[in-house]
C-alpha cells in the first residue's frame, strides 16, 4: 500500500478548503452565440461546464447567449439567462441591469473574446466596476494582435514565421516580395481564419489580402512566409493565477502546415515527435503562456521542421477553444471546468480532478490510447464548392474516435463521419484519373485520406505519396498497411472458398449487393433492411467463416467494421457478426481515465477495443451513481420481440403490477425498467448542415429526464465539441461510432432495455430499424409508426385515409413521365429526388424547360430512383413539435414561417406565436396534428410542417422525432418538452405528468427564430436560399411584440442593419410587382437604388430614384468592395451558376459582408423592424421574466 | 515467435516476442510516459527490470544515436502493446527491434498493456518471466502460483492449438511437449552502439583543454557510462556487490572518468547515472568526475570536491552500504550534496531516516510535485519503487522541501544546517520535463556558497 504519512495529511485537508475570492459574487459569462463554420458545439460544452463550475463555487451565474439551442441557456445551468443578441449595446445594458464583479469571456469563443475587448475599450467595464476574469485583457492583446504577438514571442526567444503587417494592399505586396512567395495572409481578430488563404504569387496575393483586410475588424493582416511542408503541432496548456503551468495534451495534425487545423484530421497524443521534440516544445508552450500571462486554458500551435530541430510558433489562442474541446474528451481532463475555477481565483493544486477524485487538476493526463479526430465538413451538401482546404475553415464540426491502434481509431473516425463510407473506400475513388489523383494528394481536401488509399491500392510508393501531401510517412505507412490487408483479406476468403468449393457470395447473396454495402454509399436507414432474423440464423449456421479467428481478431483490433469486410468479402454484414460471435470475438471497453491506469478512477466514460480485458463491467460496480432500488434480476435480458411501445408498456406494466401487491406500496415512475437494465440514448454525431447542435441538447435533455427518473443512462455519440459527451452526463458515455456494429455491441454489453432514437436527429432514427429487427426495443413511437411517417408511399396513404390533404403529387420514373405528372399538377411544381432528404437536390422548377434540365443534370432517373413532383403550393408555412402519449397529443407551439414555402424550414424565420393565422387555421392545424399523432401511433415527439394555401392547410411531412424547433420552442414556452416526450416514452401518460392535450397556451410575448449562415467560408456556393437547408446555426429573439423580437433576432444572427444608402437591386420577372411597395418603403427610408437594366427601367417606370448599370459591367463589384453598397436586392432566377451576374452579386455580398437578401419575404420583415427601428425601445430581460418556466 | 510473459501471481501474457530471443526475469514495473522509450531503455533505474509501456504503440520514431541516458541500463526485458515496423523520424538510426536485438535485450508486443497495468496497480509490483518458451512460462508460474491464468493476445491456433483461457497447472503439461521444439535458441546480446574511440576520458588523464573541447562539448556528451569496451566487469565482484548491492554493481561505471569544465569540480557518485545529470551539469560549466558507487568516502574527498551529486540508480537504497556510509561521511564534512531519486533515498537513511516499497511504485513523466517554499507545482519525471518515510526524518535537522500531489510522498528534503538537500524526482527529465532543472543550478550556488573554494 502507499503511505499516505500522516504529517501530510494536513495538507491535503487544505486542498478541499482553499478559499477561492471572496469578493466576488456574482459573475457574467458570454456565450458564443450561433453556431457558424470556426465556432461550433465546442462552446456550449465549455460554457456549460463552466457555469456548473461557477455555481458549485458558490457564484451566481447570469449567462449571456443568443443561441437557443445550447445546453447552456437551459434554466438550470445558470441563476438568470439573456437569451439576447450578443452585441455591446445589449451587453451594456444587461451589465448595467445586473451589476456582476466579474465577467468571463474567455469561455466564449473568439466571439466572447472580442466583446470583453470591445466592452473594456468603451470604457463599460470600468465605469460599471466589472472586472474581467481569467485572462486579462492585455494578455488578449498580446495574443491576438499580430505585432504585439511577434514583439512578446521574440522578447521570450521564440520564432515566429518570417513576417510583416499590412493594413493596405500595396504594403501586403512589399511584404511578400520581401518575404518571399508563397505567403499566408491572416487577418487579425477573427475566427477560424476568415478572411485568410495562401498566396502563391502577387496576383493571388491581391484577392486573399483584400479579403483578409475585410475580415479583419481592425483592418489589419498578417503576410507570412509559407512553412508548408512542416508538421503542424498544438499543445493545450492551461496557467492558474499563481503562474502553476500544465500540458493537458498535445496533438499531432495528420495534415502539415498550411491547412487550417479545424480542417485536418488531428491525432492525439503527436506520434512521430521523440521525447525531445515533445520536451522542447511543451516548454515553449510554458514558456508562452507564462509571457502571456494566460489564466485559464490556452491553445498553442507549431510549426516544426520535419528534417530537423527547429520550430516556429505560429498561433496562440487565450482562451478554451475547439481544440482545447478535442482535448478535454481526448483525455477526460475537463479544461473548461478548471479554466472556469482559475477565472475565479483558485489554485491549480486546489482543484480536484473530478476523474480520479483523489488527485488534483495540477495533473498531466497520461494516455494509454489513440485519438484520431476528422473534420465533418458540408461538401456533401455542397458538392459545387471549392473543396480545397487552406487556411480558411470550412469544416461545420467534427468526429472523434479512441482506440488502442492507429488504424483502430482512424478507421471509427471514418464511420463516425456518415458519409456512406466504412473504411478507406471511397465510392468514386476508382473513377479517379492518375492527374486527378495526384491533385487530391497534392492540394489538400476533404477526400485526401481516401485518396491516399487509392494511390496505395494503385501501387503508389510511400515516399511518393509523401512527396505529394507532406504527410508523414509513419502514418501513410499505416494507411498503407490498412491497404495491404485489405488485399489479405479477399485473397485468405478466395483461398478458404476455393478449399470448400463454395462460390463467391454465399450464394444467396449477390455480390452487388455486398458491395452497395460500404462503397455504393447507399442511405443508412436501408442499413440491414433485406436481413430477417431467419437469413440471420442460416448464414450463420451454413458458412464457414471465411477468415481464420486470429486473423479476424487482428482486423477488429485495425478497426475493420463488420460491414466493410462484408462489403470485401461479398457477404452481409451480419454474416461477419455471426463469425465473430461463432469466434467469441466481441469488442472489450476500457475506460479514459487521464492516468494510463496509474490512480483508480471513477469515470464512467468508455471506448471499445478488441483487448483481453474489459473494464465496463468492473467499472459498473464501481461507478454505479444511482444503484437502482431493488434491482433484483437487473442482469436479465428481456428479449421482448419488435413491439409497439403498447405491448411494452403492458410487459413493463405488467412487472410492476406483481411487485405491487405485495408491498402494498403505489408503483413508482422509477421502478418501471428497473427490471430490465438500462436506457441507451444514442447521439446525434457531428454537426453537420441540417443536423446541428439542437439534437445534442435533446440528447441531453433525455438523459437529464432518464436520470430524474432514477433510470440508469448510456448515451454513445462520438462527437468531441458537446455536452453530451461530457462523461458526467449520462450514467455512461460510450465514444463510439453510430453505426449498427457499434451501437449493437454496447446495446448487448449493458443489455439495455430500451432505446431512445427520437433526440438524435436522422442519425438516430435511421438505426431505429436495423435495431429493432436485432431484438431491441425501441422506445416510443414503434418501428411500424417510424416507417408509416418516413415512407413516403405510405405517409400519402395514410394521409388519404386519415382525410388531411397534401399537396397534389405523383412520381415518375422517366423524364416523359415526369412531364405527365407536371402538366397534370400545373407548374410551378416541387421537383426532389426519393433517395434522399433534408432537401437535397430539391428544386422549384417553374416551366417544362427547366424541369427537363433539371431531369437531365440534376438527377437520375431510373425505375429504382423515381422523382418525387409535387404541385408547388406557394403558400405560408407553418410548423409544429407535439408530444403525443398515444392518447393525448400536446401541441407545444405553431411557428409561422417568415418565407413562403421552397425555403427549406431550418433556412427560414420563425415566428412564435404565428401572427397571421385565422382562428379556423389553428383549429385546423391542432386537429391535423391530433389525427396524424394518432394515426402513427407517436409515442414521444411529432413535427409536423404544413403549408397554407388561404384558409386551406396542406400537410407536407411529418417527423416522428425531435425537430430542430424543439429547443427554440421549449425556451419561447418554457414547456420542457424533451423531458416530457422522454417521460412519455418510458411509459408515462401526459396527464399523469400534469398536463392535458391540445395546444400549449400562447405566452404574451413573442419569440423570432432567425437562421445563421456561413457563406463567407464556402466558396462557390451560392447563398440564394431555396428548398435545400444551407444554414449553419440558429439564434433567437424575445420580445413583446414582432418588431422587438424580429429586431434581436436579426441583430443575433450578426445583420448590419443598414443605413440610408445605396442598394443594388436585381429582380426576377415574377418578383417585381411584389418588390415595388418594400422599394417604396426603403425609399422613404432614404435608400437609393442601382439596379440591372431591366429592374431599373421597372423602378423608374414606378418613379424611384435608380441608377441602372449593365450586368457585364463589373464596376458594381467596386462598390461592393468598397463599401459604398448598404444592401443588396436578388431574387435569384436560375442559381447555381457561378459564371452568372446573380451569383456572383451574391457570393461578393456574402464574402464583403453586405446584408443581402434573395427572398422578399425576408425583406419585408427586414423593412419592417427598419421603418420601427428608431422608435423601439427594446429592454433586455432574462429568460423566464414574464413567462413560467415549467420544469416537470 | 509466440513470447510470453509469466508472472508470480500466476498469470501468463501471450504475446510476440521481438528483439532478441532471450530469457528475462526481473520485477514487472510500468510507465506511464507517451513518448521516451528510448531513455527508459537506456536509464540504469531500470536495471533488473521488465518494464512495461502503457501507452499502447511504441517504436514510431525508431531509435537515435543522441537520446541514450547510458550505454547499459541493465534493463532486462520490454513490454508493449505495440511495437512500430516503420518508424520515422530524421534523427532515427534503427529501429526499436534492431535495437533491442542489438542490445540483446528480449521485448514482448501484442499484449494487453492496460490490463497488465491493471493488474500491477491492484497487486503491486510483481516478479515476471518473459521467455519464448511455454514450458519455461508455466515452469515459472508453478514455482510461485498454485493456479495457472494463461491470458493471451494472440491466437490460440498460434500458442496451444488448443483453447486459450484458464490452464490448471497441473493439465499444462501436454501441450508444453509439443511446444519445446521451438524455443531454446541462443541469444544475441553484444552491445554494438559503443565505439572504440568513446569520448569519456578516464580519472587523472587530464588533457589540455582545447583537446577536450575538440572531444566532448556539451553537445556531443550522449550518454552516461564507461568505455562499452569493459562493460560491468565491476559488477561480477562479489565483494563490491556486498557494498552496493548487485543491481547498483551492474550498472554503475567500473572505473572513474572525468568529464573537464571550467567550473567547479563536482564529484558524482554513479549508482546507475543516467547521461542527463551528467549534461546539466555539463552545461552549468562543471567539470565532473565520476566515480563507481563503490568508491570510499576517502578517495572521494581525495578529489577535493566542491560538491558531491548522489545519483540515481536501481533498486533498494538499504542495498547500497557504501553510498549510504559515503553520504554520512559527507554530510559531517559540510560538504554540498545534492542527491536525485536512489541518491536522495541513500541521503535520507544516512541522515537516520526510512524507507519503504512502494506497491507499484512512481514511473511517468507527468507527477505532480509541490515546492512547498514557493507554493509552485512542477510536473516532473519519476522512476522509482521505494519512497523516504517522512516521519523517519529527523525533523531538527531536515525539513521537507517538496511534496507529490497524487499521494503525498516525499519528494525532497533539505537538511537545516548542511548544505544538503535531495528530491525524489527527476530534474533532468529525460524522458520528461524539465522544468525542475532549477534544482541544479540551486545545487551549484550551494556549491558556490558553501564550497571549499
Amino acid at each position: 500500500m502507499n503511505r499516505r504519512p500522516a504529517a501530510l495529511r494536513r495538507f491535503f485537508c487544505e486542498v478541499d478548503t482553499m478559499p477561492k475570492r471572496p469578493d466576488l459574487k456574482k459573475v457574467l459569462v458570454i456565450g458564443s452565440g450561433p453556431i457558424i463554420i470556426g465556432q461550433a458545439a465546442e462552446f456550449d460544452y465549455a460554457g456549460t461546464q463552466a457555469c456548473r463550475a461557477l455555481r458549485q463555487e458558490g457564484l451566481e451565474v447570469v449567462l449571456v447567449n443568443s443561441n437557443p439551442a445550447t445546453i447552456m441557456t437551459d434554466p438550470e445551468i445558470a441563476d438568470r439567462i439573456y437569451l439576447e443578441p450578443l452585441t455591446v449595446d445589449f451587453l451594456t445594458r444587461i451589465l448595467e441591469r445586473e451589476r456582476p464583479q466579474g465577467l468571463l469571456a474567455t469561455l466564449g469563443g473568439q466571439t466572447g473574446l472580442n466583446l470583453a475587448v470591445e466592452l473594456a475599450e468603451r470604457g463599460v467595464l470600468e465605469r460599471l466596476g466589472v472586472e474581467l476574469l481569467g485572462t486579462k485583457l492585455s494578455s488578449i492583446q498580446k495574443a491576438e494582435d499580430r505585432q504585439l504577438f511577434k514583439k512578446t514571442m521574440e522578447e521570450i526567444g521564440m520564432r515566429v514565421a518570417p513576417s510583416g503587417i499590412a493594413t493596405d494592399l500595396e504594403q501586403a505586396l512589399a511584404l511578400a516580395a520581401e518575404i518571399g512567395y508563397p505567403v499566408i495572409v491572416r487577418p487579425a481578430f477573427t475566427l477560424g481564419g476568415t478572411g485568410g488563404g495562401l498566396a502563391g504569387n502577387s496576383a493571388e496575393l491581391e484577392r486573399v489580402a483584400t479579403l483578409g483586410l475585410k475580415a479583419s475588424p481592425i483592418g489589419q493582416i498578417l503576410v507570412e512566409k509559407s512553412l508548408a511542408g512542416w508538421k503542424e503541432i498544438e499543445y493545450e496548456v492551461v496557467r492558474d493565477g499563481a503562474d502553476n503551468c500544465i500540458a493537458v495534451c498535445n496533438m499531432e495534425n495528420l495534415d502539415p502546415i498550411g491547412v487550417h487545423t479545424g480542417d485536418s484530421i488531428v491525432i492525439a497524443p503527436s506520434q512521430t515527435m521523440s521525447d525531445r521534440d515533445y520536451q522542447r516544445l511543451r516548454a515553449a508552450s510554458l514558456r508562452i503562456i507564462r509571457a502571456l500571462e494566460v489564466e485559464g486554458g490556452c491553445n498553442v500551435q507549431f510549426a516544426l521542421n520535419p528534417q530537423g530541430d527547429d520550430f516556429y510558433v505560429i498561433e496562440v489562442n487565450p482562451r478554451v477553444s475547439r481544440s482545447s474541446a478535442l482535448a478535454s474528451k481526448a483525455t477526460g481532463y475537463p479544461i473548461a471546468q478548471v479554466a472556469a475555477r482559475i477565472a475565479v481565483g483558485l489554485r491549480l493544486d486546489e482543484i480536484r480532478n473530478p476523474i480520479t477524485a483523489k488527485t488534483t487538476a495540477a495533473h498531466e493526463p497520461a494516455l494509454d490510447y489513440v485519438v484520431v479526430k476528422i473534420p465533418r465538413w458540408p461538401f456533401d451538401k455542397f458538392p459545387r464548392a471549392d473543396r480545397s482546404l487552406g487556411t480558411q475553415m470550412k469544416a461545420t464540426g467534427e468526429v472523434m474516435a479512441i482506440d488502442r491502434t492507429f488504424e483502430g481509431a482512424l478507421q471509427k473516425a471514418i464511420r463516425s463521419l456518415e458519409l456512406g463510407t466504412y473504411g478507406l473506400a471511397w465510392k468514386e475513388a476508382a473513377g479517379w484519373t492518375a492527374e486527378e489523383l495526384e491533385q487530391l494528394l497534392a492540394v489538400p481536401n476533404d477526400r485526401r485520406l481516401w485518396a491516399v488509399a487509392e494511390a496505395f491500392r494503385r501501387g503508389q510508393e510511400v515516399d511518393r505519396v509523401y512527396q505529394l501531401t507532406g504527410i508523414d510517412r509513419y502514418f501513410l505507412q499505416k494507411i498503407r498497411h490498412l491497404v495491404g490487408l485489405e488485399r489479405e483479406i479477399v485473397a485468405i476468403a478466395a483461398a478458404r472458398r476455393a478449399k470448400e468449393g463454395l462460390g463467391a457470395g454465399e450464394g444467396q447473396n449477390p455480390s452487388a449487393e455486398g458491395k452497395n454495402q460500404s462503397f455504393g454509399g447507399s442511405k443508412p436507414s436501408s442499413e440491414g433492411a433485406n436481413l430477417s432474423p431467419e437469413s440471420r440464423n442460416t448464414s450463420s449456421a451454413a458458412a464457414e467463416p471465411l477468415l481464420p479467428r486470429d486473423f479476424l481478431w487482428e482486423l477488429k483490433r485495425k478497426g475493420f467494421s463488420d460491414r466493410y469486410l462484408a462489403a470485401l468479402l461479398e457477404v452481409q454484414e451480419d454474416t461477419v457478426r455471426a463469425w465473430r460471435e461463432q469466434y467469441g470475438l466481441l469488442p472489450t471497453y476500457k475506460m479514459v481515465d487521464t492516468c494510463a491506469a496509474e490512480f483508480e478512477a471513477v469515470t464512467p466514460y468508455f471506448y471499445s477495443c478488441y483487448e483481453l480485458e474489459d473494464e465496463a463491467a468492473v467499472a459498473f460496480e464501481v461507478t454505479s451513481l444511482k444503484p437502482a432500488s431493488g434491482s433484483q434480476g437487473a442482469t436479465e435480458l428481456k428479449t421482448l420481440a419488435p413491439s409497439t411501445s403498447r405491448e411494452l408498456k403492458k410487459e413493463v406494466d405488467g412487472g410492476v403490477q406483481a411487485d405491487r401487491e405485495p408491498t402494498g406500496r403505489a408503483p413508482r415512475a422509477e421502478q418501471r425498467f428497473e427490471l430490465t437494465g438500462p436506457i441507451l440514448v444514442l447521439g446525434s454525431g457531428p454537426i453537420r448542415i441540417g443536423q446541428g447542435i439542437e439534437f445534442d441538447y435533446c440528447s441531453v435533455q433525455a438523459l437529464q429526464a432518464l436520470r430524474e427518473e432514477g433510470l440508469r443512462s448510456i448515451i454513445i455519440n462520438n462527437n468531441p465539441e458537446t455536452v453530451s459527451t461530457d462523461f458526467d452526463t449520462g450514467d455512461r458515455l460510450y465514444f463510439e461510432p453510430l453505426t449498427l456494429e457499434d451501437v449493437l455491441n454496447v446495446a448487448e454489453k449493458e443489455r439495455v432495455a430500451g432505446v431512445l432514437v427520437q433526440f438524435g436527429g436522422q442519425t438516430a432514427l435511421n438505426l431505429a430499424e436495423p435495431l429493432a429487427k436485432r431484438g431491441l426495443t425501441l422506445l416510443g413511437t414503434s418501428l411500424e409508426g417510424i416507417d408509416l411517417a418516413e415512407d413516403r408511399q405510405r405517409f400519402d396513404c395514410l394521409l388519404a385515409e386519415l382525410g388531411i390533404p397534401r399537396p397534389a403529387g405523383g412520381t415518375a420514373t422517366t423524364l416523359e413521365g415526369a412531364k405527365e405528372v407536371a402538366r397534370a399538377i400545373g407548374y410551378p411544381v416541387m421537383v426532389r429526388p426519393s433517395y434522399v432528404l433534408g432537401g437535397r437536390g430539391m428544386e422549384i422548377v417553374y416551366s417544362e424547360e427547366d424541369l427537363v434540365r433539371y431531369i437531365q443534370t440534376a438527377v437520375e432517373v431510373t425505375p429504382e430512383k423515381p422523382v418525387l413532383i409535387d404541385r408547388y403550393v406557394l403558400g405560408r408555412e407553418v410548423e409544429v413539435d407535439a408530444v403525443a402519449d398515444g392518447q393525448e397529443v400536446l401541441i407545444a407551439g405553431i411557428m409561422e414561417h417568415v418565407e413562403r414555402a421552397g425555403i427549406h424550414s431550418g433556412d427560414s424565420l420563425s415566428l412564435y406565436p404565428p401572427r397571421g393565422l385565422s382562428h379556423p387555421v389553428k383549429g385546423t392545424i391542432i386537429d391535423y396534428t391530433r389525427r396524424l399523432a394518432r394515426g402513427l401511433g407517436i409515442r414521444g415527439l411529432l413535427n409536423i410542417q404544413f403549408v397554407l394555401e388561404g384558409e386551406r392547410v396542406f400537410v407536407l411531412e411529418a417527423n416522428p422525432r425531435a425537430s430542430r424547433t424543439v429547443p427554440f420552442l421549449s425556451k419561447a414556452t418554457g414547456l420542457p418538452i424533451v423531458r416530457l416526450a422522454t417521460r412519455v416514452m418510458l411509459g408515462k401518460t401526459l396527464r399523469e405528468m400534469g398536463y392535458s392535450g391540445g395546444l400549449w397556451p400562447q405566452p404574451e410575448h413573442v419569440a423570432v427564430k432567425a437562421p445563421v449562415f456561413s457563406f463567407a467560408k464556402l466558396r462557390l456556393v451560392d447563398p440564394y436560399l431555396g428548398p435545400e437547408m444551407k444554414s449553419t446555426g440558429e439564434v433567437m429573439g424575445l420580445g413583446q411584440d414582432y418588431q422587438e423580437a424580429l429586431y434581436k433576432a436579426i441583430t443575433a444572427a450578426n445583420l448590419k442593419w443598414p443605413e440610408p444608402g445605396r442598394v443594388i437591386v436585381s429582380l426576377g420577372e415574377r418578383d417585381k410587382k411584389e418588390a415595388l411597395p418594400l422599394l417604396r418603403d426603403l425609399t422613404a427610408l432614404g435608400f437609393t437604388f442601382l439596379a440591372t437594366e431591366k429592374t431599373a427601367t421597372f423602378l423608374e417606370s414606378a418613379g424611384l430614384p435608380v441608377t441602372a448599370f449593365q450586368k457585364e459591367d463589373t464596376s458594381w463589384l467596386g462598390y461592393l468592395r468598397r463599401g459604398e453598397v448598404v444592401m443588396c436586392i436578388n431574387t435569384p432566377t436560375a442559381g447555381q451558376d457561378p459564371s452568372r451576374f446573380g451569383f456572383q452579386l451574391r457570393r461578393t455580398s456574402a464574402e464583403f459582408g453586405v446584408p443581402f437578401f434573395t427572398s422578399l419575404d425576408t425583406l419585408r420583415v427586414v423593412v419592417e423592424v427598419l421603418k420601427e427601428k428608431s422608435h423601439l425601445a427594446w429592454d433586455t430581460r432574462p429568460l423566464g421574466e414574464g413567462i413560467t418556466i415549467h420544469i416537470a | 515467435m509466440p513470447g510470453y510473459l509469466a508472472l508470480e501471481d500466476g498469470s501468463i501474457f501471450t504475446g510476440r516476442l521481438f528483439g532478441a530471443d532471450r530469457e528475462a526475469e526481473g520485477e514487472v514495473v510500468f510507465t506511464t510516459g507517451m513518448t521516451g522509450y528510448q531513455e527508459v531503455l537506456t536509464d540504469p533505474s531500470y536495471c533488473g527490470q521488465i518494464v512495461v509501456m502503457t501507452y499502447p504503440l511504441i517504436g514510431n520514431y525508431g531509435v537515435n544515436d543522441q537520446d541514450l541516458e547510458s550505454f547499459f541500463s541493465g534493463v532486462r526485458g520490454f513490454v508493449v502493446r505495440e511495437k512500430s515496423d516503420a518508424p520515422s523520424h530524421w534523427r532515427m538510426t534503427r529501429t526499436l527491434e534492431e535495437y533491442l536485438y542489438e542490445r540483446g535485450l528480449p521485448g514482448l508486443e501484442g499484449i494487453d498493456t492496460r490490463a497488465l497495468t491493471r493488474r500491477l496497480r491492484q497487486k503491486g509490483t510483481l516478479q515476471g518471466l518473459l521467455t519464448s518458451r511455454l514450458e519455461r512460462a508455466l515452469a515459472f508460474c508453478q514455482g510461485v502460483a498454485s493456479r495457472v491464468e494463461l491470458a493471451g493476445t494472440l491466437g490460440p491456433d498460434e500458442i496451444l492449438g488448443s483453447k486459450i483461457g484458464i490452464v490448471p497447472a497441473e493439465g499444462a503439461q501436454a501441450p508444453v511437449e509439443s511446444l519445446a521444439a521451438g524455443g531454446g535458441r541462443v541469444a544475441v546480446g553484444t552491445a554494438i552502439l559503443g565505439r572504440p574511440a568513446w569520448p569519456w576520458l578516464r580519472a587523472g588523464e587530464r588533457l589540455a583543454e582545447n583537446h577536450f573541447d575538440s572531444l566532448v562539448g556539451p553537445g556531443q556528451l550522449l550518454a552516461a557510462g564507461p568505455d562499452p569496451g569493459g562493460l560491468h566487469q565491476g559488477g561480477k565482484d562479489r565483494s563490491r556487490q556486498a557494498r552496493v548491492g548487485e543491481l547498483v554493481a551492474e550498472v554503475t561505471t567500473p572505473t572513474p572518468y572525468k568529464i573537464f569544465g571550467q567550473g567547479p569540480e563536482i564529484v558524482a557518485v554513479d549508482f546507475g547515472i543516467k547521461g542527463s545529470i551528467l549534461r546539466a551539469l555539463v552545461e552549468r560549466d562543471c567539470s565532473v568526475t565520476v566515480v563507481p558507487a563503490w568508491t570510499p568516502l576517502e578517495e572521494i574527498l581525495d578529489l577535493e570536491p566542491d560538491g558531491v551529486l548522489l545519483s540515481n540508480g536501481p533498486g533498494d537504497p538499504k542495498d547500497v552500504l557504501n553510498g549510504i556510509e559515503v553520504a554520512r561521511g559527507l554530510v559531517e564534512k559540510q560538504v554540498p550534496l545534492f542527491g536525485i531519486c536512489l541518491g536522495h533515498q541513500i541521503l535520507a537513511l544516512a541522515l537516520g531516516g526510512d524507507t519503504y516499497k512502494l506497491k507499484y511504485g512512481h514511473r511517468g513523466v507527468n507527477h505532480p510535485v509541490k515546492d512547498l517554499a514557493s507554493q509552485r507545482v512542477y510536473i516532473t519525471t519519476q522512476n522509482h519503487g521505494y519512497a523516504v518515510d517522512p516521519q523517519s526524518l529527523p525533523a531538527g535537522e531536515v525539513s521537507l522541501t517538496h511534496v507529490n500531489l497524487n499521494d503525498g510522498t516525499v519528494e525532497g528534503f533539505a537538511h537545516r544546517h548542511r548544505p544538503v538537500f535531495s528530491v525524489q524526482f527527476h530534474p533532468e527529465g529525460s524522458p520528461g520535463p524539465t522544468e525542475t532543472g532549477y534544482l541544479f543550478d540551486r545545487f551549484l550556488e550551494l556549491v558556490r556558497n558553501e564550497g571549499k573554494r
